[in-house]
């Protein structure tokens, strides 16, 4: 039994295919490595196509809105300006119901873009595009001054004066996504006639 | 001496060597269109680098094919989508750069309809 053992152990035969399977598995290894590492550039530079593209479409798209924003005049029900300042509005309201020990973080808003009636993915051939708001203030003002506002009934919205408004724009395209934040500082301005209030939107700054 | 070694009968088989030399040039060949695949791949991937960079430079030295939409963009509330819109005129641009190499690379962008009046004034 030991002695047939020591045979086979000793045995020789097929020496050569092993080397050959060895360097085979050596080839294999090489080959799969310059594989993936020209696979990874290409990658890479589709990424980098991507990044480009997203950041152009969020840039501009965020000057656009930013040209909305400021755009000096009469407010118009169908206008950016009269969207954000309805939502900060809406949102404030439901702030001031919370209970008191509510935590201050502000909440974004989500909008989402449509153009000419279809879906920003849909237009802009696989990239989207979505806008976040939110607003920043010293809630705790707000609500004393909305407070005194509801007892005299006038001068609600005189309280959210010089709010920051944040309007975030992210473009996206499957995992990739860009995001541009503008900074606007709020100043509500109450016709002493007709007792209207006009939002103006300062630009204070990009990043 | 020599008849000792002629006598000996160990060794390898001519068929195993053939075997042993195809599956060898197997491995080269192989070896060999991977190295090639890979060279013109990365090779592909500095020309979509070399492109992208060009097509930026060119989008904003404005020398390309541009083609210029009017679009009407529509903004709502994901919450409440039937309370609150905004709804204005904006230019949607396609800017199409064409590479040396014949390939083409679009970019899309934004416009404030104003800008646009402007820029044609």
């Amino acid at each position: 039994m030991a002695y047939a053992k020591k045979k086979t152990l000793r045995n020789e035969k097929g020496d050569a295919m092993v080397l050959v399977l060895c360097a085979m598995m050596l080839f294999g290894a090489l080959c799969a490595s310059v594989l993936f590492a020209a696979s990874l550039a290409q990658g890479n530079a589709v990424q980098a196509a991507v990044g480009e593209r997203l950041k152009l479409l969020t840039l501009s798209f965020s000057e656009m809105l930013e040209d909305e924003l400021l755009e000096k005049g009469e407010m118009h029900q169908e206008d950016m300006r009269s969207l954000m300042r309805q939502m900060v509005l809406e949102e404030g309201v439901t702030g001031v119901s919370e209970s008191v020990n509510a935590s201050d973080v502000p909440k974004p808003m989500e909008l989402s873009c449509q153009l000419d009636g279809k879906e920003a993915m849909e237009y802009l051939e696989g990239y989207d595009i979505r806008v976040k708001v939110y607003w920043e203030g010293k809630r705790s003002e707000i609500r004393q001054k909305l407070m005194v506002a509801s007892i005299d009934g006038i001068g609600e919205e005189q309280a959210y004066d010089g709010i920051l408004l944040y309007v975030d724009v992210i473009g996206e395209k499957e995992e990739e996504s860009y995001r541009i934040r503008s900074e606007y500082k709020v100043t509500i301005k109450q016709s002493e006639q007709s007792g209207e209030c006009e939002w103006v939107y300062q630009l204070g700054g990009k990043y | 001496m020599f008849k000792k070694y002629l006598k000996d009968q160990r060794g390898i088989s001519m068929i195993s060597v053939i075997a042993a030399f195809v599956i060898l040039m197997m491995g080269i060949l192989m070896t060999a269109g991977a190295i090639t695949t890979a060279a013109r791949v990365s090779g592909e991937a500095l020309q979509m680098q070399k492109d992208t960079d060009a097509a930026v430079a060119a989008y904003y030295q404005e020398t390309g094919d541009c083609s210029s939409d009017k679009v009407t963009i529509t903004i709502r509330q994901k919450k409440s989508p039937a309370e609150g819109l905004a709804q204005f005129e904006g230019a949607q641009e396609t800017y199409i750069y064409t590479s040396p190499m014949g390939k083409t690379f679009s970019l899309h962008s934004f416009r404030s309809v104003n800008h646009v009046e402007e820029a044609e004034e």
